[in-house]
């Protein structure tokens, strides 16, 4: 039996916004308490079980009564050529194109279904397996909340058969029923500001049904049918590796007809010169659609560097084009050069000007680009040890220029860097040191600089002491966030940390999906780790 | 109805007590799409299992270090298996990273970080070392500088293979192992 224990507790203050302008603060805390248990009875059932008490959590809402401390729980029974399942499921059918569900408690996300699966071989290279389940789906108006504020309620019916071949590859097939039951007063669909309220109040003036419906004060729910067939292949011919995944979607638009959207993702991967090459490539078109159940590839790099991460792109599912291309090839005997590439950018309607690949790798300003929401991010990075593998060093350079989010244009260039020295005893110091410049155009314009300082001590393994500031400079006002922790590794198992002083807040994403972290002042945290 | 759940599972959690922890039987691809039978790696051995994605800095530097152990203890039947749980987001660029680095242990795929789970993995990188029946005989949680060290005694000990003194580190004498990074450790999906 598997034991694993997680607690988070957090005093301090919230910047309100995280406008570093904005100087109010209220106050904020957490005490968070994740405990997952998980075992095998005999060799073939499994059962996976998470509890939480939370009050707050980090990000997320309150479990404090009985009834919400058991957040997940699956059990699994596996035989030869077959598997069961029963709970909540998290399963993946081909890159997610037509149901993902996962859970990332970083961003308080989890589209999980409660329900059944079954899966069966015939022989070694069929399978075939089928899905039903039922669940509500919460998410929040603005990242910025830290509960939710929406629900959508669904069920959703899958079947699924994939073959397995030497020369022709895996080939999937599967169709996917949901239904979704939207309801006003829940998803408050017509008064968030979204793509989707902009279609229903442009409807509401030709449909006198929608008109009634907005002007009543009751909730009147609308059941939304998709219909979602999708086909995977994922191929190796020769020095190259295809994967191809197309659905086929059907959907009825909120209170509105059917209509038909499509997505699309491919990969392709070799090696020429010693250098792999990977190649992406993304087309969804699937609007005024919600997504819950599925979570399709974003294509496009996502940064682990402080600073850089700050300025995620915020991909729309619902319409959205992009490539990205990445190589990684070894340099100088073992020094490691990654590079890579991504863009985005709107599909074209009748109102906007057809442009080329060129104009969106160009990202010159004018008002055609700007109705596509382009984005592009370009990132080089050279890492590797020196000095007889005394020093480890990566030095990176990531250009992001993404238009008209939220009317604004965003240029950033970030130059993100880390040092490990290596002292003998296995000591080490190990500093992540980062600058940026970004400008921002639009109705709040403003030119922004910033650094980022964090250094390590490591004792032998045993304990870790690091210092953090973190500073911007915007032309009428200088920032810090100062802080320092201190890390005990109590066994191989366990490790506590205690940390005190202030963080930036800022985006976390994860999947495509953001998170408005909120800054924290002057305060205290501690966390405790545990596997037993 | 929740509160005969939660009683179930403590009622069944403790049941379970007494099992002692193996790794579960499954099969997961290798990056060339062959599947594979985790129980084939340590039939004739034991093997360490590390867990990592491509966002996590500290995995990448530990699986230098465990690289070295691999091809040190290859020989007394010991073998490191390296379990990549990037999902949908970045899968596609494992294998380019994986060939460029040339390790010489097998690199497994588990999009969606199933056996992580079931071995109770939470935050990476995390290692844990099983014997030939499978069953767990230690986990570690994070990455700090001197823990090749450790680790490589603990598998020199459970070899049977005495470390020779004043060495540095796993691997050759030209490269003596040890890493600094760090006390962070990187939530998992």
């Amino acid at each position: 039996m598997n034991f694993s224990y997680e607690m988070k507790y957090g005093d301090g203050k919230q910047v309100t916004g995280t406008a570093s302008g904005n100087p109010d603060t209220t106050a904020y805390s957490y005490f968070e308490n994740l405990l997952d248990i998980n075992t095998y009875y005999g060799s073939n059932l499994y059962i996976f079980t998470q509890l939480e008490y939370s009050d707050h959590p980090v990000y997320g809402n309150r479990r404090t009564s009985i009834d919400s401390v058991l957040s997940t729980l699956y059990l699994e029974y596996s035989g030869d050529n077959y598997l069961l399942k029963l709970g909540d499921l998290y399963e993946l059918y081909g890159r997610g194109l037509s149901f993902y569900t996962l859970q990332d408690q970083n961003i308080d996300y989890n589209n999980s279904m409660r329900g059944g699966f079954v899966s069966y071989w015939v022989g070694d290279n069929i399978e075939v397996s089928s899905l039903y389940g039922v669940g509500n789906y919460y998410y929040r108006s603005y990242p910025s909340s830290r509960e939710t504020n929406r629900e959508i309620s669904s069920n959703v019916f899958i079947g699924s058969v994939r073959y397995e071949h030497e020369v022709l590859g895996f080939l999937n097939y599967s169709y996917t029923n949901q239904s979704m039951e939207i309801s006003p007063l829940l998803t408050n669909i017509f008064n968030d500001e979204n793509e989707i309220q902009i279609e229903l109040i442009d409807r509401v003036l030709i449909d006198w049904h929608l008109e009634e419906i907005v002007t009543s004060k009751e909730d009147v729910l609308d059941t939304v049918q998709l219909h979602n067939n999708n086909f995977n292949w994922n191929l190796t011919a020769g020095p190259l590796e295809f994967y191809i995944d197309k659905s086929w979607i059907t959907y009825d638009k909120i209170y509105g007809d059917a209509v038909f959207g499509s997505r699309f993702y491919s990969s392709v991967y070799t090696e020429f010169l010693e250098t792999g090459i990977t190649y992406e490539y993304k087309s969804y078109y699937t609007p005024y659609l919600i997504k819950s159940i599925s979570n399709p590839p974003i294509v496009y790099r996502e940064s682990n560097s402080m600073l850089a991460s700050r300025n995620a792109h915020s991909i729309n599912f619902g319409n959205e084009r992009g490539h990205q291309l990445e190589f990684n090839r070894i340099i100088l005997g073992d020094k490691n050069l990654l590079g890579n590439l991504s863009m985005s950018y709107r599909h074209k309607n009748e109102d906007m000007e057809d442009l080329s690949i060129i104009d969106f790798l160009k990202m010159e300003e004018n008002d055609q680009l700007d109705d596509y929401y382009p984005y592009r991010q370009g990132y080089i990075e050279l890492n590797g040890w020196t000095l007889n593998d005394k020093l480890y060093f990566k030095i990176a350079l990531d250009q992001f220029t993404e238009f008209n989010v939220g009317s604004k244009d965003v240029y950033a260039t970030t130059l993100p860097t880390q040092w490990t020295w290596k002292f003998k005893n296995g000591n080490s110091l190990t500093t992540y040191l980062e600058a940026q410049s970004k400008t921002v155009k639009g109705p709040i314009p403003g030119d922004y600089t910033g650094t980022y300082l964090s250094t390590s001590y490591s004792h032998q393994g045993r304990w870790i002491v690091t210092g953090f500031y973190d500073q911007e400079v915007s032309e009428d006002k200088t920032s810090k966030w100062p802080g320092i922790d201190f890390s005990y590794n109590i066994n191989s198992e366990t490790q506590v940390s205690l940390f005190y002083g202030s963080q930036k807040g800022g985006l976390v994403c994860a999947n495509g999906i953001c998170a408005e972290q909120p800054g924290f002042e002057n305060g205290m945290k501690i966390t405790l780790r545990s596997l037993f | 109805m929740k509160h005969f759940a939660i009683i179930s599972i403590f009622l069944l959690t403790t049941v379970g007590w007494a099992e002692k922890n193996h790794l579960p039987k499954t099969r997961l691809k290798d990056l060339n799409n062959k599947k594979q039978e985790l129980s084939t790696y340590y039939q004739d051995g034991p093997i360490l299992l590390n867990f990592w994605n491509l966002a996590c800095e500290p995995c990448k530097k530990e699986m230098k270090e465990l690289n070295k152990i691999h091809i040190k203890y290859a020989d007394k039947g010991f073998e490191v298996v390296s379990i990549n749980i990037d999902n949908t987001r970045s899968m596609s660029k494992v294998k380019s990273y994986v060939n460029s680095q040339k390790y010489a242990f097998s690199v497994l795929s588990d999009p969606r970080a199933e056996l992580f789970r079931k071995t109770g993995g939470k935050v990476m990188p995390y290692v844990l070392i099983a014997g030939t029946e499978g069953e767990i005989i230690n986990r570690h949680v994070g990455y700090n500088p001197g823990d090749e060290k450790k680790l490589e005694e603990e598998i020199a000990g459970m070899l049977g293979v005495k470390k020779p003194s004043g060495e540095d580190g796993p691997g050759s004498e030209k490269s003596p192992a040890s890493e600094g990074d760090t006390s962070k450790v990187d939530t998992a999906q």
